[in-house]
């Protein structure tokens, strides 16, 4: 868990990061002719997508973990509560990472081998 | 956990009426001003009195001082130097911190609400508790801190680049108006430094003559000390002397990045 000044750091190189990223996700989706469970599989089989969505994944997941422990840290003031939701959220992150990860991997290489 | 209910002393009831008689009523404001003694055991109250503004002086302190000397002479607050340079008289006014002796009657329209600085423990009336506040202060040393001159008559001198850099921390009178305005100084002031300390500590930090720039960095880095800023930018909106703290607590960041501390 980061704390201090990385915790500042990488909050903010996150958000930078996720800016462009979001732009991208729009604007590709955007251009899937249609919402459909076979397009999006198609979708995320191409490369430059898949790498694309594996960093926003990753990155929106961290800033949202760090963003989270910002909120914990502000509000709740018992030590001993707010180390167990800063690891519980912390938890969430990995898995949440993992699964995001885990599951376009899946398609991808379901797809393309 | 954050406390979401307030306590039942903490509910503030209609106090005493002090009408004012024999005066033109187009020369009339209301004031409506925080009580609260700890003396007896009743609730915080608001008080109401009229005040004939043509037999009273341009300012809020003039106004107070007047209550305090011709209506109710138990009101309590702080107050010394009336021209804006001791801090003294710091206090919500219209919603907003300021400083009683710089405020103006006339910039306030409708009613004049008049309350104890925000989220501080309050001792009487408009006096609040800054012992925290000042132990704040005193912990990030607002002191020189420098090697001792081979030469003791040798002068510390400044350039006036060097000087100019202490411009907009310096000026600060420690009124506790931006750091009591702050939410996160609210939800954290037992640990979180604060708008005015931190301004302080940039005021040290920034001083040429200095040697321990590298050591008051270290110092403040830390999540709660300084990293619970959250650029929310009350204090600069808040601050009476016109300064803009949170300036100041984005150089302490940068400046620690900087040097890799």
């Amino acid at each position: 868990m980061l704390h201090g000044k990385k915790h500042w750091l990488y909050h903010r190189f996150t958000a930078i990061l996720l800016l462009p990223l979001i732009i991208w996700f729009i604007y590709s989706l955007s251009r899937v002719p249609e919402i459909t469970y076979s397009n999006m599989i198609l979708w995320t089989s191409k490369t430059p997508n898949y790498i694309f969505l594996f960093v926003l994944i990753l990155i929106s997941a961290r800033h949202f973990q760090l963003g989270i422990q910002v909120i914990l840290e502000d509000y709740i003031s018992n030590k001993k509560i707010r180390d167990f939701y800063l690891k519980l959220i912390n938890t969430i992150y990995y898995l949440l990472s993992f699964l995001g990860v885990a599951s376009i991997t899946k398609i991808y290489f379901g797809v393309n081998i | 956990m954050a406390e979401f209910t307030l306590p039942l002393n903490s509910i503030v009831k209609n106090g005493r009426y002090f009408k004012c008689e024999n005066a033109d009523k187009k020369n009339i404001r209301i004031f409506k001003i925080y009580r609260y003694n700890p003396d007896d055991e009743s609730n915080p109250s608001v008080d109401t009195y009229e005040i004939d503004t043509s037999d009273c002086g341009p300012m809020i302190l003039d106004a107070l001082l007047k209550i305090k000397n011709e209506i109710d002479t138990t009101i309590t607050f702080r107050r010394s130097c009336r021209e804006g340079i001791c801090g003294s008289c710091s206090m919500n006014i219209d919603g907003r911190n300021a400083l009683a002796c710089t405020k103006s009657i006339d910039d306030i329209v409708g009613d004049i609400k008049i309350y104890p600085l925000p989220h501080m423990p309050v001792l009487k009336d408009l006096v609040t508790d800054l012992t925290d506040f000042y132990k704040q202060y005193e912990s990030v040393k607002p002191w020189l801190q420098a090697n001792e001159p081979e030469d003791l008559a040798t002068e510390r001198l400044q350039s006036k680049e060097e000087l100019a850099e202490l411009d907009g921390s310096d000026e600060c009178i420690l009124c506790a108006c931006c750091s009591t305005s702050c939410p996160s100084y609210w939800w954290n002031s037992d640990k979180y430094l604060g708008p005015a300390t931190l301004m302080q500590a940039y005021r040290w930090i920034a001083d040429s003559r200095d040697n321990h720039q590298k050591e008051r960095l270290e110092q403040l880095e830390d999540t709660f000390k300084l990293y619970k800023c959250h650029t929310i930018m009350n204090c600069t909106n808040a601050c009476p002397k016109g300064l803009n703290p949170a300036k100041q607590i984005a150089k302490i960041k940068s400046l620690i990045v900087e040097n890799k501390i």
